[in-house]
């Protein structure tokens, strides 16, 4: 009665969802393949297979990046950079220390962005495209090949020595956002990501090992600057 | 011959008057609003909460849940449903509701509102956007938002901005999307909302949430019982729906285990907020004034049969009750326009206190004939026989006149009722009923037990000590707990159950809807005087916004900015060569020289020189929501209501608090006053915005504190009236503090055990109070008479019939007064049940004290004098 006060007002403005996807899709597939170091099994012939089930011995790891926008309105790329965190099963994070501080975490189902000192958070599932990236990184990770290749034509290239993965998608709904990924990798190590979006605008983002790597990824805010380093 | 025409004058009067009751009574409307039970002399600021309350956005908002089971407990009833199948429910249910007409909006998570949210803002950015100001549109303010931009655009929150920076260099559109959507982020699965709590307990697994706001103002119960009844089977509709197609995946698959620990059958409905609390008060009133009535009547009825013995006499018996029954609810009507079910309700005690009169007549008509005619004192008996009554129903009247002036509309209409039926029945005994009982009537005296009463009253004047000393025990507790007798807590009087009001905070905290405790309300007389109230709050506000005194505010002017600042910000936008000029300026040392700007010059040209964004634009956006919200009309005077809510800062924020995460800071109000006051001093303000700053949980404290003051006046106030009438009527200090010593001790020991054993008292335990005052009046009125009338000076083993017939027809009274209020004991309103375990107890008491502290009968120059 007299205790239920006027309280309810909501208004839910929704990001663009299509924006969200891109987000999500480019930082998923940069996730997928530049956390991990790449155990290579076997020299010949180098398989898909092969590839996806040397990225799923990972656990843990830790890398720094830097990634550099090439965007059709502006004249140089901008660049950002900071590191990359992955901790199995399904726990990902990137932490951009330049130009400015922004944390981005990928935690089973929810997608979390914290800049501004304002934290957003977006449910993978409620978007079917951005679903399809989550699972293609746990199929990923649990070396599903299968799993992936329902979103997308996986074609492998080189040998372990030097090897190219390249991702086509093969859903219409993921296809209007991004044309083509491409990842590069040397050994044991992913060197590159290639983000190649439907407008024209692309990604691509280096990555190196962190030389200490730790056994599980830190949630404290506090982690050291490493200004960017790369390859 | 003449006293024959006049007791057929009485009879044909008493019918008339019954036609005409009855007539009033079928004609009358019958509510069920609570907000009778709210004072009827607010102030200012309770006169805008009562307002809210009642008519206010949220009294039509319904809080929707649909649980997905599972009891860890109990494995059988198997796992929860999935939340794919929970998010599919929500979505075909709010599918249901959103074609219904009876609901304005209907929010599960679903984006439907997403492409009509974002061509609006995009659309009028610049007259939306608070960050519109002359010194933005510079060539230095361009640059340095040109330079965020870019920031944005390397992070990978900034891809929203990728294909509309040559639309929107500044990123206007983002930082309205921004502070749309603060701290308004709720779990999605499937694209719904999804909550699921970590709680240990079972009844919170995951859960779909809806939110659904009804056309209709939730003042119209009916309406909303609709409305809850449309939600109630679009769930159904969507349940079974999801039912057979489980059912059919079940027997193709044939492994019915799996399949059946999940059906979606399992899911279950909840449904909270202030519609469904209206509703459910009034169902539970109508409910409960039906059983308790059908319940009290059949208990009596047995109570005097089995007394009786005869079914004359259990009607006779009836009649004055059910004739004093339909006058006051008769009066009732008249005078109020409406009955309230909780007077209906409370006409259930009538049959406990008004079937006492005829009790008592029966009694006294019934001693053996030898007996009667032995005495001629019969006739003087009678009269004081009546008197004694008469001043028992003016002792009644006088304490339920404290009601009336209680200023709650549902106690006065309680006093009334009570008031008119029994002056009615206590009439109706006098000079209807002799005149219907044949002249041969009687009934069972029952002398065994009038004797065993007779001797047990000779005894009792041995427990005074005992009681005295536990009426000082009583006395003790009450001053223990002397700061805590009153309750000061308004959800005591709440209808709603304390489980109930827990799963609505439930809900609302996982809607990101706590219940606001601060508001500023701005009462303007049109709706761009009450944007204007708005904005200035907000901008008063800002500051402790900024330095986290508050998280932050919600107003309607931040979805709909007032004429006047849409305008300042037209005024704010350069004109075209100035902004190109300015541009250019800007975009010197930065990489944009491939873009082509032509998007933006055209937009702010356009938003320039075109019309403010009205409400109507709104329509069909979230942003409609959010302002009718906030924003309100009131039919009744034809103002505007605007509402700011002000968040508090969360617990963990401020250092060295680790208590809880839940319940948030205070907010701090003084300086908000502060704030405030400026616009409610300056002159240059409109005089016609109002703007007041309401801290709800304590305004509705200080409201139920001052009624329940003036209520305790009140009754204090009836107390001395009661003590002056009697004190007149007796004529005799000793009497007088006869009379009164029981009653006391009643009202002190009831208290004290309530006190002790329930907690503290409410106003409706205070009503009781009074009651066992009216009620109880009667018993020591009659011991008080009993000691003054004939009487052997012997033994209590040859009493007279006299005697033990009054002993008796005050037993039988008092047993049907303790099963009327004692019924309402049972019933689940916290005014039926304070008054019923109030007045039971105290009804008991009061006879048993009367006896004990009653004169001793043996006292005798008074009987020497009665005899002829």
């Amino acid at each position: 009665m007299p205790n239920k006060p006027a309280r309810i007002r909501r208004c839910v403005v929704d990001r663009n969802s299509a924006d969200t996807v891109r987000a999500a899709s480019a930082f998923a597939i940069a996730f997928v393949f530049g956390c991990g170091t790449a155990v290579a099994l076997a020299a010949e012939p180098f398989t898909a297979k092969q590839l996806m089930q040397a990225l799923s011995a990972n656990k843990a790891s830790r890398a720094d990046f830097v990634e550099k926008k090439y965007l059709a309105s502006l004249d140089r790329p901008l660049e950002s950079s900071g590191e990359l965190i992955y901790a199995a099963p399904s726990r990902l994070e990137k932490r951009t220390l330049k130009p400015k501080l922004e944390v981005l975490i990928v935690d089973g189902g929810t997608l979390t962005i914290e800049r501004n000192g304002t934290k957003r958070s977006i449910a993978l599932a409620s978007f079917p495209e951005i679903s399809a990236f989550t699972e293609s990184i746990r199929a990923t990770l649990a070396g599903d090949l299968d799993a992936l290749s329902r979103d997308y034509r996986v074609e492998v290239d080189g040998s372990l020595a030097r090897w190219r993965l390249t991702l086509l998608p093969s859903d219409p709904k993921i296809a209007a956002l991004v044309s083509r990924v491409t990842v590069t990798g040397r050994d044991k190590r992913i060197d590159a990501i290639e983000v190649l979006q439907a407008d024209g605008n692309r990604s691509v983002t280096t990555i190196t090992p962190t030389i200490t790597p730790k056994i599980a990824p830190t949630t404290t805010p506090t982690i050291p600057a490493k200004a960017g380093a790369s390859s | 011959m003449k006293s024959r025409a006049m007791r057929r004058f009485a009879v044909v009067l008493w019918l008339a008057v019954l036609v005409v009751a009855i007539v009033v009574i079928a004609r009358a409307r019958f509510t069920a609003d609570l907000s009778a039970f709210l004072p009827s002399k607010p102030t200012r600021e309770q006169a805008l909460l009562i307002d809210q309350l009642r008519e206010g956005p949220a009294s039509h908002l319904i809080l929707i849940s649909i649980d997905g089971g599972g009891d860890p407990a109990s494995p059988a009833s198997g796992l929860p449903v999935s939340d794919v199948a929970l998010a599919a429910l929500s979505r075909k249910t709010a599918a249901v509701l959103r074609a219904d007409p009876r609901f304005l909006s209907v929010n599960n998570g679903e984006t439907t509102t997403a492409a009509r949210d974002r061509e609006l803002l995009l659309n009028h950015r610049y007259l939306l956007s608070d960050r519109i100001a002359p010194e933005r549109f510079t060539a230095v303010g361009l640059h340095d938002a040109l330079n965020e931009s870019l920031d944005l655009l390397s992070s990978s929150a900034g891809l929203m901005l990728q294909s509309l920076i040559s639309r929107d260099p500044t990123a206007e559109l983002v930082h309205l999307v921004d502070t749309l959507t603060a701290g308004r982020d709720l779990p999605l699965v499937d694209g719904v909302w999804i909550a699921r709590s970590a709680a240990i307990d079972a009844q919170q697994g995951p859960h779909a949430l809806l939110l659904a706001e009804t056309r209709a103002a939730g003042s119209d119960i009916d309406a909303q019982e609709s409305a809850l009844g449309a939600v109630r089977s679009a769930f159904d509709a969507a349940r079974r729906e999801a039912g057979s197609n489980a059912a059919l995946k079940t027997s193709a698959n044939a492994d019915e285990k799996t399949n059946a620990s999940t059906n979606p059958t399992h899911a279950r409905l909840v449904l909270s907020g202030p519609p469904v609390f209206a509703v459910d008060a009034r169902n539970t009133i109508e409910r409960e004034a039906a059983r308790l009535s059908l319940i009290g009547a059949t208990l009596v009825a047995l109570l005097l049969g089995s007394v009786y013995r005869s079914l004359r006499a259990l009607v006779l018996g009836l009649l004055p009750m059910i004739s004093g029954a339909l006058c006051g609810l008769a009066v009732v009507a008249a005078g109020f326009g409406v009955i309230h079910g909780i007077t209906l309700g409370f006409g259930v005690t009538l049959i406990g206190e008004a079937v006492d009169y005829a009790i008592y007549l029966f009694v006294q008509r019934s001693r053996p004939r030898e007996d009667k005619n032995s005495g001629s004192n019969s006739a003087a008996n009678s009269a004081g026989f009546w008197s004694t009554i008469a001043l028992g129903v003016a002792t009644s009247v006088i304490g339920f006149s404290a009601l009336i002036f209680a200023g709650f509309q549902g106690l006065a209409q309680i006093g009334i009722l009570s008031i008119v039926a029994l002056v009615v029945a206590a009439s109706v005994t006098r000079w209807v009923l002799p005149v219907l009982m044949p002249t041969d009537f009687a009934v069972r005296t029952m002398p065994r037990l009038g004797h065993a009463l007779a001797a047990a009253t000779v005894r009792a004047s041995t427990l005074r000590w005992p009681l005295l000393a536990l009426a000082i025990a009583a006395c003790v507790v009450l001053s223990l707990h002397r700061d805590r007798i009153w309750s000061d807590d308004l959800a005591s009087l709440s209808p709603v159950a304390k489980s109930d009001q827990a799963t609505d905070a439930r809900l609302r905290s996982e809607l990101g809807a706590p219940d606001v405790r601060d508001v500023v309300v701005v009462v303007a007389p049109d709706q761009e005087s009450a944007l204007r109230g708005s904005e200035r709050v907000v901008e008063a506000l800002a500051p402790l916004v900024a330095d986290g005194s508050l998280a932050g505010v919600d107003a309607p002017s931040r979805y709909l900015p007032s004429q006047a600042t849409q305008r300042a910000r037209q005024a704010a936008l350069p004109d075209d060569t100035t902004l190109r000029a300015h541009f250019a300026e800007a975009l010197e040392g930065l990489p944009f020289s491939k873009a082509h700007f032509d998007g933006f010059f055209e937009d702010v040209a356009r938003e320039k020189s075109g019309p403010p964004v009205t409400r109507a634009n709104l329509e069909g956006s979230s942003l409609a929501i959010g302002t009718r919200a906030l924003l309100s009309h009131h039919e009744s005077d034809r103002q505007w209501t605007a509402l700011v809510a002000l968040r508090s800062p969360p617990a963990q924020s401020r250092p060295g608090n680790d208590m809880s995460r839940d319940a948030p800071h205070d907010v701090p109000r003084a300086r908000i006053a502060a704030a405030l006051s400026p616009l409610r001093a300056d002159a240059n303000v409109d005089a016609a915005i109002e703007t007041r700053a309401i801290d709800i949980k304590t305004e509705t404290q200080q409201l139920y504190a001052g009624y329940l003051s003036e209520a305790i006046r009140m009754a204090g106030l009836g107390a001395l009236a009661i003590v002056v009438l009697l004190a007149f009527a007796l004529r005799d200090a000793l009497r007088l503090a006869r009379v009164l010593v029981p009653l006391v001790l009643a009202v002190v020991l009831v208290a004290a055990a309530q006190v002790a054993l329930a907690g503290p008292l409410t106003l409706f335990h205070l009503v009781g109070l009074l009651l066992i005052v009216a009620v109880g009046s009667n018993y020591a009125l009659f011991f008080d008479r009993r000691a003054r009338i004939e009487r052997p000076v012997d033994a209590s083993t040859d009493d007279t019939s006299d005697d033990r017939a009054l002993l008796t027809s005050l037993v039988v009274a008092n047993l049907t007064a303790v099963i009327g209020f004692g019924v309402l004991g049972w019933s689940s309103l916290p005014v039926l049940h304070a008054i019923g375990t109030t007045v039971a107890p105290g009804a008991l008491l009061a006879l048993l004290l009367s006896s004990v502290f009653a004169a001793k009968k043996a006292q005798a120059p008074l009987a020497t004098m009665n005899l002829p």
